[in-house]
């Protein structure tokens, strides 16, 4: 190989362009599709893209044996091989039926899935027509195979929660893992069938420890899975002492197709997946699964959100930050989810919050769905800060990362409203945030005392600068869009120096709704019932005032130094926002103005 | 000033540096070594077009570990690295045999090169947990270590990079034998 005239290694190339330009199917990555292949397979003659190549790679040279078009010298034999096959000639073998790589809405797993879908299909030939009985049943153990036969939309969800469990995952999506093993369905392959049984068997195994609970998980399952017929599912399940897996099976052969089955994405904010969800939840998983539980019924472009990741994790794998063991109540910890939920949710027994989870979704949804679209829209800083704040800490970060996609939004909706109604809402939202924020206030305590102080001072300005402000709040926001977003800047000068020249007010009004918030200590008694520790109520009012700020300057190393007003309010404005944006609808059950703003920031 | 300080530190406490260079055939597996050692953890990787550098430290010595991309036309890049090597890690996928007479010429050219004469050898027999890998002996054989390596210091280790099995071994291996470079 290695000795080739140069113009033999050129014509080889060259007959190699040629075959990706002229051969229809060679334009493409043999199993994911991408465009312009820079890599081949020789052996098995087909074209790849890089990221094919490497997991070819991976399977080892007595499957593929891969090569770069421009990287590696070809020889002869090698061209014509790839001349003979070809990619669509090597699908037709290896992925008849054309089966596609499910999608993966996790970004990490985009990997795993293509090496799965690459790996059935050429490891264990999962999708070649005469092998398929077997490699099904392997694939079920080893990987999420049979997934891959649904068309496109159904399996990427199921797939994507299988090995990272860690993330969000929901129950119901988790559950369709691991239901691989049931081998014993016709490989005939009929994805449908599979696909419930996956994850009947996947919630069965997880909802183990109740029976009770888990019969009717079971239902739920079984009528999410597409068998609407209530009595029929319950007979079956019943006898087939309760085995989710065979029951399906029955009911498939019964006639009920489980085409019904949403794809994921339209699927996902649909509300029979949240009963689901929650009652498979409660079987399996104490508190801090609820709060995930309500994920599911997120948006699943939530999903992708960098923000929710680390809280997801973290709320599964709570040691994993050493800064902040100290959590006092299940809901304090995870700043996103609590804020909503936690106030109804603790209230309620488990049982009643479960139901409470299928109705509290379509709530913190909103807000997601804000912070996923104001970016775009127009806010640049949306998407940096996450990954930024992800490396300092990831209980911190949160705090910051929703701040920018936030704040646009939030600012809009002051402007809208009537000044009074501003406040009102603000203060309510501010309230309930706290609850969250407080293991860290008593952490903190000596910064309380510097919080009361500055939010004693401010209040008079905001008061007295607000009407004229509010005024030119609109314009100059509007002016600075982009630049009041900035977390640093503005702030500097402003809160120390409350000039009334023009610069002053600007920064001022962008400082002040931290401030304002600050106010109502008793409202957020109101607002907050159960989450917040006891402490919150004894404390100073100024405690949970305080909170915000010792919450969000920990991270950033301010906390030791004591900070310039400047800094403080900055810092307590970001952290504001993005706890107010966040518990926007639990304060709207108070204040209609609240779901003014929403719309509001739905306009935009 | 900062060298000799380190110098007598190293004396002290036995900490070494040591420059490694990661060769082989392509899809041998040097980027998941190289990962591996740094992550501890499998990886999945993509064809290394180019270099990739790590630091791992292991028993006192630290590593400086290049693995550069394998790919036919890239290997007379190779070269450009040799230069300051204390050890060549020449990483075999034992599974592919017919590819080790490729490797054993690749190998002969690395090795045999003026600037490698005193690097050490360590040869990772990679993938063993493929079925039908070529053990340690047979691969020395098969590349004519003997033969090629007289003048180095050479070894054989089986490993599998995904697992992590005998690549801490290798480097073992080669923290010992390093020679401090004269300064």
């Amino acid at each position: 190989m290695a000795s080739m005239n140069k113009r033999q290694q050129a014509r080889n190339e060259r007959a190699l362009q040629d075959l990706i330009k002229t051969v229809p199917g060679n334009d493409k990555c043999a199993d994911c599709g991408a465009r312009n292949p820079g890599w081949a397979s020789w052996s098995l003659g087909i074209f790849l893209c890089m990221r094919c190549a490497a997991l070819h790679r991976k399977m080892g040279t007595h499957i593929s044996k891969v090569k770069s078009l421009s990287m590696d010298s070809w020889s002869t034999d090698q061209v014509e091989r790839l001349k003979q096959t070809g990619n669509a000639a090597s699908n037709k073998i290896y992925n008849p039926r054309n089966v596609k790589p499910s999608i993966p809405v996790d970004v990490d797993e985009v990997d795993g899935v293509m090496e799965r879908f690459v790996r059935q299909k050429y490891e264990q030939k999962a999708y070649s027509n005469h092998t398929q009985p077997h490699p099904r049943h392997n694939t079920g153990s080893t990987s999420t195979s049979s997934a891959e036969d649904n068309p496109p939309p159904l399996p990427p969800k199921p797939l994507r929660r299988f090995h990272f469990g860690l993330r969000s995952t929901s129950a119901a999506p988790a559950s369709r893992h691991h239901n691989f093993s049931p081998p014993e369905s016709p490989a005939s392959g009929s994805f449908n069938e599979q696909l419930p049984q996956r994850r009947s068997s996947k919630l069965f195994g997880l909802g183990n420890n109740s029976s009770n609970e888990e019969f009717d998980g079971k239902l739920a399952t079984l009528r999410e899975m597409g068998f609407p017929d209530e009595k029929r599912n319950s007979t079956i399940l019943k006898g087939l002492n309760g085995n989710v897996d065979r029951t399906v099976e029955a009911l498939i052969r019964l006639g009920e197709g489980a085409d019904s089955r949403v794809p994921s994405r339209s699927q996902t904010p649909a509300p029979p997946p949240k009963n689901d969800v929650g009652s498979g939840i409660t079987v399996e998983r104490t508190r801090p699964a609820t709060s995930n539980a309500a994920k599911p019924s997120y948006n699943p472009f939530d999903n992708l959100d960098a923000p929710q990741n680390p809280q997801q994790t973290q709320t599964q794998v709570p040691s994993g930050n050493p800064q902040y063991p100290p959590r006092e109540s299940s809901n304090s910890y995870n700043p996103f989810f609590q804020n909503p939920q936690p106030a109804q949710a603790v209230q309620q027994p488990l049982d009643q919050s479960m139901q409470n989870l299928s109705l509290q979704p379509p709530p913190p949804q909103q807000p997601f769905r804000s912070q996923m679209f104001s970016p775009t829209s127009t806010n640049p800083f949306g998407a940096p800060p996450p990954s930024t704040n992800y490396s300092r800490n990831p209980w911190q970060p949160q705090s910051f990362d929703t701040i920018p996609e936030f704040s646009q939004p939030q600012q809009q909706q002051q402007m809208q409203q009537p000044p009074q109604a501003q406040f009102q809402q603000q203060q309510q939202d501010q309230f309930q945030q706290f609850p969250q924020h407080q293991y860290q206030q008593q952490q903190q305590f000596p910064f309380q005392q510097q919080q009361s102080v500055h939010a004693q001072t401010f209040p008079l300005q905001q008061q007295q600068f607000n009407p004229p402000i509010r005024h030119d709040k609109s314009s100059i926001l509007a002016l600075y869009n982009m630049p009041h977003l900035a977390p640093a800047r503005p702030s500097d000068s402003a809160p120390v120096t409350p000039t009334a020249d023009f610069p002053g007010q600007q920064l001022q009004s962008q400082n002040q709704p931290p401030q304002q918030q600050q106010y109502q200590p008793p409202q957020r008694s109101v607002t907050m019932p159960v989450s917040s520790n006891g402490s919150s109520g004894s404390l100073n009012p100024f405690a949970s005032l305080a909170s915000p700020l010792a919450h969000t300057n920990m991270p950033n190393g301010l906390a030791g130094a004591p900070m310039g007003l400047g800094v403080v309010a900055e810092v307590q404005r970001e952290a504001k926002q993005a706890n107010r944006d966040s518990t926007d609808f639990a304060s709207g059950r108070h204040s209609p103005d609240a779901f003014a703003g929403l719309s509001a920031r739905f306009v935009r | 000033m900062g060298a000799k300080v380190s110098k007598m530190l190293e004396k002290i406490f036995g900490n070494k540096e040591m420059r490694l260079l990661m060769l082989g055939l392509d899809a041998a597996g040097k980027t998941t070594i190289l990962y591996n050692l740094k992550l501890e953890q499998d990886v999945t990787t993509i064809p290394t077009v180019g270099f990739n550098v790590e630091t791992v430290t292991y028993k006192n010595t630290k590593f400086n570990v290049w693995d550069v991309g394998g790919q036919d036309k890239i290997r007379p890049l190779w070269r450009h690295y040799f230069s300051g090597t204390q050890g060549l890690v020449f990483v075999v996928d034992s599974n592919d045999r017919d590819r080790m007479e490729e490797a054993q010429i690749e190998l002969k050219r690395i090795i045999q090169d003026r600037e490698m004469k005193d690097a050490l050898l360590l040869v990772f027999a990679n993938k063993q947990d493929v079925p039908g890998a070529m053990r340690p002996d047979e691969l020395s054989r098969k590349l004519k270590l003997d033969e090629i390596a007289k003048n180095h210091l050479w070894k054989v280790e089986p490993s599998c990079a995904t697992t992590g099995e005998g690549i801490f071994e290798g480097l073992e291996w080669l923290g010992k034998n390093v020679k401090l470079p004269p300064k």
